[in-house]
């Protein structure tokens, strides 16, 4: 994989826009924002990104190509196929007496997933659309028990014929295999999976042994069945934009973004497009954890506004949190994924008063992109975040979107003070209030998920990003007592996804379910480690990968024997040394502790070591971009009014033109910085500097 | 067994349950926070609201993580609640929603008897499981910690969590018990925690009870860390936003689910509803069968809530006032009030109880309850639940009388064993199925197969793997249950689950509890079938090692082989061999309206999708299908024909059809109320109704047993006492409602709307 001084691509498609980024050879940062085409290929939205990067660089699409070292990709094809039902029709196989796991979910299925104010309505809750149809699942005639050990064999050729009938009568495109306590003998599944490609050659086939080997049917279930349907769709899909690449001259690699934070070759993202689910989130908290590299923040809380959702991550002492569990859809399964949590309060949610406690309420609903804000002149009606701002003054109603999307900001006052009237408050100060609730809900979001992690949120820095972000940021930071915070990239805040997919290192991990108490037996560890190694060395082979450039990293998941849904994630000590296992006692304590309180502690309860994980890491060197002063330190481009909540009062605030701010330049709140993608407010007190690689760095009181 | 006069017992917490009275008698040496802020601003009102409600959720998910039991982890046997200062319930978490009104009945104790000595003081923490006070029974305990701002108490936050094992002569809960003194003990509201400081005596007092001493003290000191993160959280909020805003929050937050729920009873005109449910066996070996009643009467915008028609506290089978006002709150809330999410206080306040002592659900001390989980309580949420269903079917509102959720399971089913360890030692094993649940039929939409609980909305159950994990047992296998005549109706119940387990490198075991019902007692709402019965039979001698094997694998219970022997509903120990199978299951809940309105596109579109079983059509809900199109001609006819059966003569006329315009005050799916007399939809006059309907109605009675094959018992001696009534329109045959009663018990009048209608 040639890491050499060419350009490096980064391509995010989202709902809306496909950004793109490319890290240049003497490291300048070119941007480009294009509309999605999901509606025919999305690939042509990636190709006519990577166009508008050559056009910036005033070359052709091939010629940028040729000099480029990779292009990694994050899509979203595999979320989308499973949200709107169009994966493929898929069937599995299941061991006998076990086929409605999926459909029973666990007696879960009804709420999994949903926010808390909706669980308690059995009014208000279904059971999800069935990815498999209950005449798509298949008996399998074999068991295996909790050892490994196989006490019913598996019945061929009843497999066979149910496989065949899958096929032939029902038509499916992709087979999800997961058979009980595969995860500790594989033997079943595979032959399963030999059989399919006998009876139909072209079946994409999904084993949970290699998807998720992990202890829990249901959760490995819908992990193998979510890869099945997403996997046909999803490899034609990067089998041709990869295909296109190369036609246009790529030469190196096209990589594929994760959910884990790395991104993985097109080869392995084809066998499990499930690790790819997600990947747009994990890619801003990946930028946002390698631009805090740079600039030495090593606890970030990495948030994302957009027009409907609130997303936070967190980055711990230089490293992203990671989670093991996911909810698609109302369909849980386990799979590493970088931790990003949302709530639903984004620039089009809306503000209602509720009629019982008589106070204005800010969400869930939102009015989206489509009708979208009432200030957005598409026919909506209800006010939102957005609307608010206008009101405010901390969005131009010319200025939005770089003026090509005017703002109707009558319209906008009108619907806010129709809001007001019902509250008993001006115009002015049921905008505030709107953003003051916004602000709070994102805060409590943030306070509870850096608890959580037994950590106090002031001595995190704020990272804010996304359409929305910079504009709320100066609010939400100030809420949670925080000191810095910064806007990553200045204009390149609404494409950061983008940039943490270009800078992303390869990752692929390579988990093993295990049953040790401590102490644990050394000599059947390093069977377990080294069984996972020849796995992960296995695939790198296959992928082409220098093991010299790979570095391996092993972590062990550790609880109280008992606990269920608690799972601590701690790095293993060296398996040769002789306190291995009190290193590894002291640090499951120690986390435990900090975590939860000494008082939390029981030392006289079993800890066991139920999971090992290997990660494969190859670094992709990528040089930091640097800006260098563009000219003389500029002026406010105007003064204008705006209503500030922390001050409630209209004050003359300075309005600046971002694209004229260099390295450097320093300015005061209250003011405005205008960007062609987003808008950063400064409120009145807080100081904003641009450092040297174009972040904007805001301190707060 | 008491000497007192009975009528000098009082709802004390001591004798009897305690029910708080009008004002609280606190001792003067402790002043309770009365300041409020003059008007808090919308905007304020809302922050601080999200921010104490995410406080109480985040209590939750901590206990979640920390804690060990499996019971309490899938069980969700647990809840979070924040309660003002007078103990009041501002808000609870998504779990067990019967605990909700125990944290406050143990904090207004609490405040009522240690006031004074030991005193309520900043850092405390009081702990108790005496379910005479406020906790649902032994197993489930209270912590409570006061906040104070200053020296003024301020508010609680409190956790219940269910300890697996809390002692006594048998484990877990005794289903055997005759007086309290054979259960675990019970220790009244102390003071567990002082100035921040857990008392490790009182910790090693209360473990040193338990057969699994290490597992609870896990829980105990996870459930002390959770608890005292979250009042950190509360003074964190009350030092931001200061303590008069908070307090106007909790109480304003409070009014508002008052001003809901008010607006929703001034809908429905004022009157009584009741609903009772049977139960078996008070002790195991005992064959009789046991009414739980409950009785809604509506008065303006006030319920007053009472248990006439109970029978008398006997055996094992009595719950206390906690857990059955706890009862009756789910019903209330997770019909009325879901919108809520928890903030449930306001509704509490409109709801008084009059309940006549000494009776199941009343009883007086020593009465064992430890029992309390497993049967009455689900038997109460059930019989609540439709009461309060019918009393919503009454409502002028449409959007109100789509609240009603149907049968709910009336027990909550479950089976434990024991196993001997080779190196010696015991393995228990609870299932933990009974998540699966299945929410029965409502008023416009099928209940939902495995579909979880109404009253426990975060709900889940275990995998395969995990039991097999945990215990030496091998699944057959885990389904659906059949679509049958069970939970059949208009709309239909939710299907249960069951499974077939063995024990698997072990040689020796015990069923050490089981329920293998004699009859369903789901009764079905305004006419539909009841729901399923559970079972729990031993198959001896399957030879399964050698069958599986062979490769024979089975997937259903006709499969399975051997000899059966089917216990009684509750019995002793049952010896198990490494030759046995156990087949069990958690119902089908109970129909809504006649099956024979049930839209025959429906009924197709369920045969379609492998919910129904196509030979059961015609049968079940008179529908004829042709290649699996509905035969709309031959439909009708044999409906008809159904119906004419039913009533031992041709039908005047055809039912009305669902939904259609009626010109009257609407009453369940069949009846009308138009001038003072009850009419059936189709036009035929049912008499005055100032009388019970049922007076001008068909009626027809026979065993439960003969309703359809699948009601056959393995005891038909015992479901022989229950008999299902129908009330049929003597026009048009359609089934109006039904009873699933005690042979012999008295017709209830479980419909009282009082005239004129206003």
């Amino acid at each position: 994989m040639a890491t050499g001084a060419g350009y490096v691509i980064g391509v995010d498609i989202g709902g809306t826009f496909t950004d793109c980024v490319a890290l240049t050879p003497d490291a300048r940062l070119v941007h480009a924002k294009t509309l999605s085409t999901h509606a025919s290929d999305p690939g042509e939205g990636v190709i006519e990104g990577i166009r508008l990067l050559a056009d910036a660089e005033s070359c052709s699409l091939s010629s940028l190509l040729a000099r480029t070292d990779r292009v990694s990709h994050g899509a979203t094809i595999g979320t989308n196929l499973v949200v709107e039902r169009k994966g493929a029709r898929t069937g599995l196989l299941a061991t006998a007496g076990h086929t409605d796991a999926l459909s029973m979910m666990r007696g879960s299925g009804r709420t999994a997933g949903l926010p808390y104010e909706q669980v308690f309505s059995v009014h208000n809750t279904r059971k999800p659309e069935p990815l498999v149809p209950r005449d798509c699942v298949g008996a399998v005639y074999e068991r295996i028990d909790r050892r490994g050990a196989v006490i019913a064999p598996l019945n061929e050729a009843r497999a066979r014929a149910t496989i065949r009938a899958l096929v032939e009568g029902q038509g499916i495109e992709a087979l999800a295999i997961c058979l009980l306590w595969s995860f500790r003998n594989p033997a079943h599944e595979q032959r399963l999976a030999e059989i399919a490609r006998e009876v139909s050659p072209g079946l994409f086939v999904s084993l949970s042994c290699e998807v998720a080997p992990q202890l829990g049917e249901y959760e490995r279930t819908v992990a193998t069945v979510i890869n099945a349907y997403v996997g046909p769709a999803s490899s034609r899909y990067l089998r041709s934009t990869g295909e296109r690449l190369e036609r246009e001259a790529l030469s190196s690699a096209f990589l594929v973004m994760q959910s884990n934070g790395g991104v993985a070759p097109v080869s392995a993202a084809e066998r499990k497009p499930l690790v790819t689910l997600d990947s747009g989130p994990a890619g801003g908290l990946a930028g946002a954890a390698s631009l805090a590299k740079l600039c030495g923040h090593r606890n970030v809380i990495a948030t994302d506004m957009g027009g409907t959702s609130f997303d936070v991550g967190l980055v711990v002492e230089s490293e992203p949190v990671m989670a093991e569990t996911c909810t698609l859809s109302q369909y849980t399964y386990r799979a590493a994924h970088l931790d990003v949590r949302s709530i639903a309060c984004g620039g089009g949610s809306i503000a209602w008063v509720d009629p019982h406690t008589r106070s204005l309420r800010v969400g869930p609903h939102s009015a989206g992109s489509n009708p979208g804000p009432v200030a957005y002149g598409n026919g909506g009606r209800q006010p939102t975040v957005t609307d608010a701002d206008v009101v405010l003054g901390l969005l131009r109603a010319d200025g939005f979107l770089d003026g090509r999307m005017p703002l109707d900001a009558e319209g906008a006052r009108a619907a806010i003070g129709t809001l007001g009237e019902q509250l008993g408050l001006s115009v002015e100060q049921t905008a505030a209030g709107i953003l003051q609730i916004n602000n709070a809900a994102a805060a409590n979001l943030i306070r509870q998920r850096t608890i959580q992690q037994g950590l106090d949120p002031r001595d995190f820095t704020v990272y804010a990003f996304g359409g929305a972000g910079p504009v709320h940021a100066w609010g939400f930071a100030q809420e949670l007592g925080v000191g810095t915070c910064v806007i990553p990239l200045g204009n390149g805040a609404s494409t950061l996804s983008a940039y943490g997919i270009a800078t992303s290192d390869l990752k692929l991990l390579f988990d093993a379910a295990c049953e040790f108490n401590l102490p644990v037996d050394i000599a059947a560890l390093r069977d377990v480690l080294g069984d996972l190694e020849q796995q992960a060395m296995a695939e790198a082979h296959a992928l082409g990968l220098d093991p010299a450039q790979l570095i391996i990293e092993s972590t062990g998941f550790l609880r109280y024997r008992g606990q269920f849904f608690q799972s601590l994630a701690l790095p293993l000590p060296d398996l040769g040394s002789a306190d291995f296992n009190e290193a590894l006692r002291a640090s499951f304590y120690r986390e435990y502790a900090r975590l939860y309180g000494e008082g939390a502690l029981i030392m006289l309860q079993q800890v066991e070591l139920f999971g090992v994980r290997l990660r494969l890491v190859l670094p992709l060197a990528t040089g930091a971009a640097s800006l260098e002063r563009s000219g003389p330190p500029p002026s406010p481009r105007e003064s204008r009014k705006v209503f500030w909540p922390t001050a409630m009062a209209w004050l003359d605030t300075a309005v600046w033109d971002g694209e004229l701010l260099s390295p450097g330049d320093a300015l005061s709140g209250p003011a405005v910085v205008e960007l062609p993608h987003t808008t950063v407010a400064t409120a009145p007190g807080q100081h904003l500097k641009v450092d040297a690689m174009g972040n904007y760095v805001i301190e707060l009181q | 067994m008491s000497e007192a006069d009975p009528a000098a017992i009082e709802w004390d917490g001591i004798q009897r349950s305690y029910m708080p009275p009008e004002t609280l008698c606190i001792d003067p040496s402790l002043r309770l926070f009365e300041a409020r802020a003059g008007q808090v601003d919308p905007i304020t009102f809302e922050v601080v609201r999200n921010a104490l409600i995410s406080a109480n959720f985040e209590h939750g998910a901590l206990l979640e993580k920390l804690c060990v039991s499996p019971v309490l982890l899938f069980g969700r046997d647990f809840q979070t609640s924040l309660l003002s200062a007078n103990g009041e319930l501002a808000c609870m978490g998504p779990n067990i929603q019967y605990f909700g009104n125990s944290a406050s009945r143990t904090a207004q104790w609490t405040l009522e008897r240690r006031s004074a000595n030991p005193g309520i003081r900043p850092g405390d923490m009081f702990f108790n499981n005496d379910a005479y006070v406020g906790s649902p029974h032994q197993n489930d305990c209270v912590l409570l910690a006061p906040v104070f701002v200053g020296d003024e108490l301020f508010a609680w936050v409190s956790n219940i969590i269910h300890h697996v094992d809390v002692g006594g002569s048998v484990p877990k809960q005794h289903s055997g018990a005759t007086e309290v003194w054979q259960e675990a003990p019970l220790f009244p509201s102390f003071k567990l925690v002082e100035n921040r400081v857990p008392r490790e005596d009182l910790i090693a007092m209360f473990i040193r009870q338990s057969r699994l001493p290490l597992m609870i003290e896990c829980d105990l000191r996870a459930a002390i860390a959770a608890c005292e993160a979250t009042r950190g959280k509360i003074e964190a909020m009350v030092e931001r936003y200061g303590a008069q805003t908070v307090a106007s929050v909790l109480a304003g937050a409070l009014d508002a689910g008052e001003r809901l729920f008010r607006d929703r009873l001034g809908t429905i005109p004022d009157g009584r509803w009741s609903h009772r449910v049977y139960t078996e066996a008070a002790v195991p070996g005992d064959r009789g069968v046991y009414c739980y009643q409950t009785n809604i009467t509506k008065r303006g915008d006030r319920l007053i809530v009472d248990n006439g028609g109970t029978d008398p506290q006997v055996g094992a089978i009595s719950l206390t006032f906690g857990p059955y006002s706890g009862a009756v709150f789910a019903a209330l809330t997770s019909q009325m009030a879901a919108d809520l999410a928890g903030v449930y206080g306001g509704v509490y306040r409109c709801v008084e109880f009059d309940l006549e002592p000494g009776l199941l659900s009343s009883p007086n001390h020593p009465a064992p309850i430890s029992y309390t989980g497993a049967n009455p309580v689900g038997s109460c949420i059930y019989a609540a639940t439709i009461a309060v269903g019918k009393m919503l079917s009454c409502s002028a509102d449409p959007d109100v009388r789509a609240l009603a959720l149907g049968p709910t399971i009336p027990h909550f089913y479950t089976n434990g064993l024991e196993f001997d360890r080779p190196g010696g030692g015991l393995d228990l094993f609870s299932s933990l199925d009974g998540m699966f649940g299945s929410l029965g039929a409502m008023p416009d939409r099928d209940g939902v197969a495995a579909g979880g609980h109404s009253w426990i909305p975060e709900s889940v159950a275990p995998n395969i793997e995990n039991y097999e994990h945990q215990s030496p047992l091998l699944f057959l296998y885990r389904r659906y249950l059949d679509g049958g005549a069970e939970g059949a109706g208009r709309t239909r119940g939710g299907l249960g689950v069951e499974q077939a387990f063995a024990q698997h490198g072990v040689e020796a075991g015990r069923a050490s509890s089981h329920m293998n019902e004699s009859f369903a007692k789901s009764q079905g709402q305004w006419g539909g079938n009841p729901g399923s019965r559970s079972f729990f039979r031993i198959h001896r001698g399957v030879g399964l090692a050698q069958r599986f094997a062979g490769g024979d694998i089975p997937e259903r219970s006709e499969e399975i082989g051997g000899s059966v022997t089917a216990l009684a509903y509750k019995g002793p120990s049952e010896p198990l061999g490494p030759d046995d199978v156990i087949e069990w299951a958690t119902p089908t809940t109970g129909g809504w309206g006649d099956p024979l309105s049930r839209d025959p596109a429906r009924v197709a579109a369920d045969v379609a999708s492998g919910d129904f079983t196509g030979e059961n059509v015609a049968r079940v809900y008179g529908v004829v299908l042709t290649e699996g199109e509905v035969d709309g001609e031959a439909t009708a006819a044999l409906r008809c024909r159904m119906r004419g059966d039913r009533m031992g003569r041709a039908p005047l006329r055809d039912p009305a059809p669902h939904g259609s315009e009626c010109c009257g005050h609407a009453v369940g799916d069949a009846l009308v109320i138009t001038d003072g007399h009850w009419n059936c939809r189709c036009g035929e006059a049912l008499g005055p109704a100032t009388a019970n309907y049922k007076d001008g109605a068909l009626f027809r009675e026979m065993t439960a047993q003969q309703v359809a094959p699948e009601y056959l018992s393995e005891d038909p001696e015992m479901a022989d006492q229950v008999m299902l009534r129908e009330w049929l329109c003597p026009g048009c045959g359609v089934r109006i409602d039904t009873e699933l009663v005690r042979r012999g018990d008295p017709v209830l009048h479980d419909v009282m709307i009082d005239l004129p209608l206003g």
